[in-house]
């Protein structure tokens, strides 16, 4: 019994029979080729065309390796500038905390100095809480253990006058800025000599002069300090510049406002006025 | 009949074989083409053993072995053998390769392509008197080795990104 059949015989046959034959082209050609150099025309035309193809791709080559230079140093830059970016921020960072020290040593060594200079008996206190409500414009400070501050003490800080006590207990003390609404403080103008009644508004930079009749010599920049009239509190304490003055409509009196000299918001160490009086706590010329 | 893994569909088997083409008619920058990797064949080697009923036709081969001849500037001809040749082996041999484990598949493979670099050699040796370049043979051994890289890439389903 055969064990393939004729179909798988001749399929077997045609399949040698092609291999023969495409083998036997190859071998012609490559005969003809290298022995005749039959092709040698055909061949420098293709070498003729692959030199034309390269010539017309080689412009679009550069323009594609110009393309992803351009997006390589892209991308490169957009990674330089994101690090450079965040660095910038930390150094910022940085800068502001020496910045925030720094202004905060100013303070402290204006502070030593006004403790130094005065013959008026001081006590440091450090704030240690703040009222946010600007109807309530007040902190809280603490002093040192035996330091005799009592209700009604002026706090100021190196720059002029902060507030006064309200009233103490144990080491800590509620203070009512002078920017409070129920705050008042009896001033005098520098260069003039004029008195009045300095007011809170409220809102912590901003003061006002009231009862100031139309005709007074006042001038945006005047300087107020404290009048030291009725002997508890010292003269000469800074209390605020004018920054506006304006003319009544209706009544006889101009509406005079001032700039806190003081930094009321951003300090935390003051000093508290607590012992007898004398003038020479702050020089005019400063 | 061959064992398939998958469904090949022709428009797999072309879109390898042009691929294969463009890399064995413009060659891999940095490598010289006597050493440079045969890719078509490896291609069409690999469809041959592999595609059963789709595999490339003696007749594609010869003719994709005539544009690679004309394009690399070699002696006329010796690809269309070459491919010819892979396809013969293929044909006959396929079904016992489908059963080998791996390593008998890649030292089968290394074998037929130094072996058919060899023939390839003396035949040219027949018609011109050159001195046999064994590095050649050394390059279609090491280039044999790579197959299961080939088989990874054709074997792959690129269904997902529009290739079925």
């Amino acid at each position: 019994m055969p064990i393939a059949t004729n179909a798988v015989k001749r399929g077997k046959m045609q399949f040698y029979a092609k291999l023969f034959v495409y083998l036997g082209l190859a071998c012609c050609l490559i005969f003809f080729d290298l022995k005749k150099q039959s092709f040698s025309s055909i061949k420098q035309e293709v070498s003729h065309f692959e030199y034309f193809v390269v010539d017309a791709l080689l412009p679009s080559k550069d323009w594609v390796e110009q393309f992803a230079l351009y997006f390589y140093s892209k991308g490169k830059l957009a990674q330089e500038n994101e690090t450079l970016r965040g660095d910038q921020l930390l150094k910022d960072g940085r800068l502001q905390t020496l910045a925030s020290v720094e202004r905060r040593v100013e303070e402290l060594q204006a502070l030593l100095g006004l403790y130094q200079r005065s013959a008026f008996s001081m006590h440091a206190v450090t704030v240690i809480t703040a009222s946010d409500s600007p109807y309530e414009q007040t902190l809280k400070v603490r002093f040192e253990d035996g330091a005799p501050v009592k209700a009604g003490d002026y706090i100021i800080g190196a720059r002029g006058l902060v507030g006064q006590v309200l009233h103490a207990e144990g080491v800590v003390a509620a203070v009512r800025l002078i920017s409070d609404q129920r705050a008042s403080v009896h001033v005098q103008i520098l260069r003039t000599g004029f008195r009045g009644v300095v007011f809170g508004r409220g809102g912590r930079g901003s003061l006002e002069l009231k009862f100031v009749p139309e005709e007074t010599d006042i001038e945006v920049g005047d300087v107020l300090v404290t009048s030291g009239l009725g002997g508890r509190h010292p003269y000469g304490i800074p209390v605020g510049a004018v920054v506006s003055i304006e003319g009544a409509d209706a009544s006889s009196f101009s509406t005079i406002l001032l700039k806190p000299l003081a930094n009321l918001n951003a300090n935390e160490d003051f000093l508290a006025l607590t012992g007898a009086l004398g003038n020479d706590l702050f020089v005019p010329d400063n | 009949m061959a064992v398939l893994p998958q469904k090949v569909s022709n428009k797999k088997i072309a879109w390898s074989i042009a691929v294969g083409l463009l890399f064995s008619t413009v060659g891999l920058s940095g490598i010289s083409r006597s050493i440079a990797p045969d890719v078509l064949a490896l291609v069409i080697f690999y469809w041959a053993l592999i595609g059963g009923d789709v595999r490339p036709k003696m007749s594609i081969a010869f003719l994709l072995g005539l544009i690679v001849d004309f394009a690399v500037g070699g002696a006329i001809g010796i690809h269309s053998l070459k491919y010819v040749l892979l396809i013969a082996v293929a044909v006959r041999l396929g079904n016992r390769f489908q059963m080998c484990i791996r390593l008998k598949k890649i030292a089968f493979i290394v074998l037929t392509f130094v072996v058919l670099e060899v023939i390839l050699r003396g035949v040219v040796l027949m018609f011109v008197k050159t001195p046999m370049d064994i590095k050649s043979v050394f390059a279609a051994a090491i280039w044999g080795l790579t197959w299961p890289i080939v088989e990874a890439v054709l074997a792959k389903n690129y269904s997902r990104i529009g290739f079925k």
